[in-house]
């Protein structure tokens, strides 16, 4: 059967994905202080900027792009994820992200298809 | 020989009914013969859906008995995230719904007074994707849930 593309045009970049995430939270929150009323927009904005950069990868992956951002004060989140999928071909990434006043989670699924 | 196998099978698939239990193979389908895997791709939507009501009973049942009574502490927290993924991934598939990746993803933090968001948005198909949250709170913690189920086509 022909190739279409390369095992490493297919695979899910791990290093890439991060790249993405970061550079969306940055351009979205990067130097902001947290306000209530703008974290709905925030979350919006950091979401839909991953996935339009992913979906410019050109990959044949589903993904799911999930953001919390949360004020600091001193309270604790866990956060924790199990999949059924197949680990040769699907991945995920995680990105942590904190300034003065609020972190901001950023986890990111490809699922091959 | 192959390429006319497969196009007898694709020509076949299209001129009549698809018999699921001799034609489409793939290692999350239950049926085990092998077949050319163009034949299950090219036309096959899910047998069964995503059963969102099922799985959003599957998180509250869930995350009630694990949450009910407790407080909030770190380590507690830590393990207990990971135990409440690994028995709702368990839960979920022992639903048994073929040719679905599930992704499960558990939050607990601390209630003391904090704003926050959570967002997430997905690129997928929403005629045979879709996902499943719950919420719960006592006066200490908040615990959220939320299992996507993925088609793969």
């Amino acid at each position: 059967m022909d190739e279409y593309q390369t095992e490493e045009e297919t695979a899910f970049i791990v290093e890439d994905v991060s790249k993405i995430i970061k550079e969306s939270v940055e351009a979205a929150i990067g130097g902001s202080t947290y306000q209530h009323s703008r974290v709905n927009q925030w979350t919006t904005s950091v979401v839909e900027q991953c996935l339009s950069q992913l979906s410019k990868l050109g990959k044949p992956f589903k993904y799911i792009v999930t953001c919390i951002i949360m004020q600091k004060n001193g309270a604790g989140l866990q956060t924790a994820s199990a999949c059924f999928w197949d680990n040769s071909t699907d991945g995920s990434c995680a990105v942590r992200w904190e300034n003065k006043s609020m972190y901001c989670i950023v986890s990111v699924f490809g699922l091959a298809i | 020989m192959m390429k006319i196998l497969e196009w007898w099978l694709q020509w076949r698939t299209l001129t009549r009914r698809v018999r699921p239990q001799r034609l489409h193979q793939h290692s999350a389908c239950p049926d085990q013969q092998l077949w050319c895997n163009s034949v299950c791709v090219s036309t096959t939507a899910p047998h069964k859906r995503f059963p969102v009501p099922a799985v959003t009973h599957i998180l509250k049942d869930v995350l009630s008995s694990y949450l009910q009574q407790e407080k909030y502490e770190v380590e507690w927290s830590q393990k207990m995230t990971k135990t409440i993924c690994e028995v709702i991934r368990a839960r979920v598939k022992d639903l048994m719904i073929p040719r679905y990746k599930i992704v499960v993803l558990v939050h607990i933090g601390q209630q003391a007074g904090q704003s926050m968001q959570m967002s997430s948005r997905c690129l997928w198909d929403a005629t045979t994707d879709s996902f499943a949250c719950y919420s719960f709170t006592n006066s200490s913690l908040f615990g959220v849930a939320t299992v996507y189920g993925v088609y793969f086509e």
